[in-house]
């Protein structure tokens, strides 16, 4: 278990208390609209079974599951796949966007993976009609590598993502610490 | 991991404590021969700056009456902090019983601040509090002036809890920012053993 602390934010593994607080900002059609893989998570016992197995799969080494908070708990990052290139997802709460929060959370949860496991590089997605996650993942380091279509659950439509990577190295010299 | 044994009796040490040890620190209760480190470490105004109960000037009948209390558990469990590999003194660290729990203190002395030995002294004793003494809930308090206390606390799974006014030995009454922990948080907290 580790707890991440930056200068405005404590980051955590999810538990079983913040179910309340996923369940309100997963019901927010601001956030789904924006997961490309939005987790069907209808009420709190979903929430519950997914902190659950979440956990399950952070002490199998697979995967790891944060979420972050500015005294409350105002959004969720999550990395899949920590055995090859894991894939990047989160949201932030849009009461809270504008501020520079995730990119301050994702940058002491980047720097915590690439620390703690033999990760090359780490994969993610931003919609085409989503500019703020990708000038987000780009200020990380993160390079566009592809496009594609693909089918939305939660948008219930055909929708245009990039696909976007960053490598070891340069989050190591790109990074917001190190760019700072 | 944190290892709690009961130690061999120091030298004129009629009840001793639990041993609590952590990869880098042994924490334990002081003896008569930690005096004159104690006294080093904790009369330096800046650290009686940022707690509530510490008394300034510290001298020696300061440090004899923190090692009496820490032998008679009087007002709860205290403990001075020193390194595992020298057993260098480093600072003092404690559970100050209260009702329905326990707060949470610790301090480090200032040649040794910034080297993670607050947030490493501070995890144990939050273990020992819920693990061996089976509390159900920790309470802490740190100014709002003091970046490194609180991060300390976030660091611990602590939670805000409020702000408001508290008396100190050294400084009168000064703003400071409550937390708490809860048992089943940090029961959730345990259970996370990935990156």
């Amino acid at each position: 278990m580790k707890i991440l602390v930056t200068r405005r934010l404590t980051i955590r593994p999810p538990l079983e208390v913040d179910c309340d607080d996923l369940a309100v900002h997963l019901a927010d059609g601001a956030v789904r609209d924006r997961l490309p893989c939005a987790p069907d998570l209808s009420g709190t016992a979903d929430i519950a079974a997914w902190v659950k197995d979440r956990c399950r799969r952070a002490c199998a080494g697979e995967a790891s599951a944060w979420t972050i908070h500015r005294e409350r708990l105002i959004g969720v990052a999550t990395l899949d796949g920590l055995q090859g290139e894991p894939k990047l997802g989160f949201f932030l709460a849009p009461a809270w966007s504008g501020r520079g929060l995730m990119a301050e959370a994702l940058d002491a949860i980047l720097a915590h993976a690439f620390e703690t496991a033999p990760i090359r590089a780490v994969r993610s997605a931003a919609y085409a009609d989503d500019p703020a996650s990708l000038r987000l993942q780009e200020k990380l380091g993160f390079r566009v590598v592809g496009s594609r279509r693909a089918w939305s659950a939660t948008r219930a439509a055909t929708t245009v993502e990039f696909l976007t990577r960053l490598d070891r190295d340069v989050f190591a010299t790109s990074g917001l610490a190190r760019a700072a | 991991m944190i290892a709690t044994t009961e130690p061999e009796e120091p030298p004129g040490s009629p009840t001793p404590g639990p041993e609590i040890a952590t990869a880098r620190l042994r924490l334990r209760v002081p003896g008569e021969h930690d005096i004159a480190e104690l006294v080093r470490l904790a009369g330096d105004r800046r650290i009686a700056r940022m707690l509530a109960s510490m008394p300034h000037p510290y001298g020696t009948a300061e440090a004899r009456a923190f090692i009496a209390r820490a032998r008679s558990g009087e007002g709860g469990r205290h403990f001075a902090v020193f390194g595992r590999t020298d057993g260098a003194l480093i600072g003092g660290a404690g559970l100050m019983t209260r009702e329905g729990g326990a707060e949470l203190g610790y301090w480090i002395g200032v040649p040794c601040q910034g080297q993670g030995f607050a947030t490493e002294a501070a995890q144990a004793l939050v273990d020992h509090a819920f693990g061996d003494l089976g509390l159900p809930n920790l309470q802490a308090y740190c100014r709002v002036l003091n970046d490194a206390s609180r991060r300390v606390l976030h660091k611990c799974g602590f939670q805000f809890a409020g702000t408001g006014m508290r008396d100190t030995l050294l400084s009168g009454s000064v703003a400071t920012e409550h937390y708490v922990l809860e048992r089943r948080i940090w029961t959730g907290l345990k259970t996370w053993t990935g990156k």
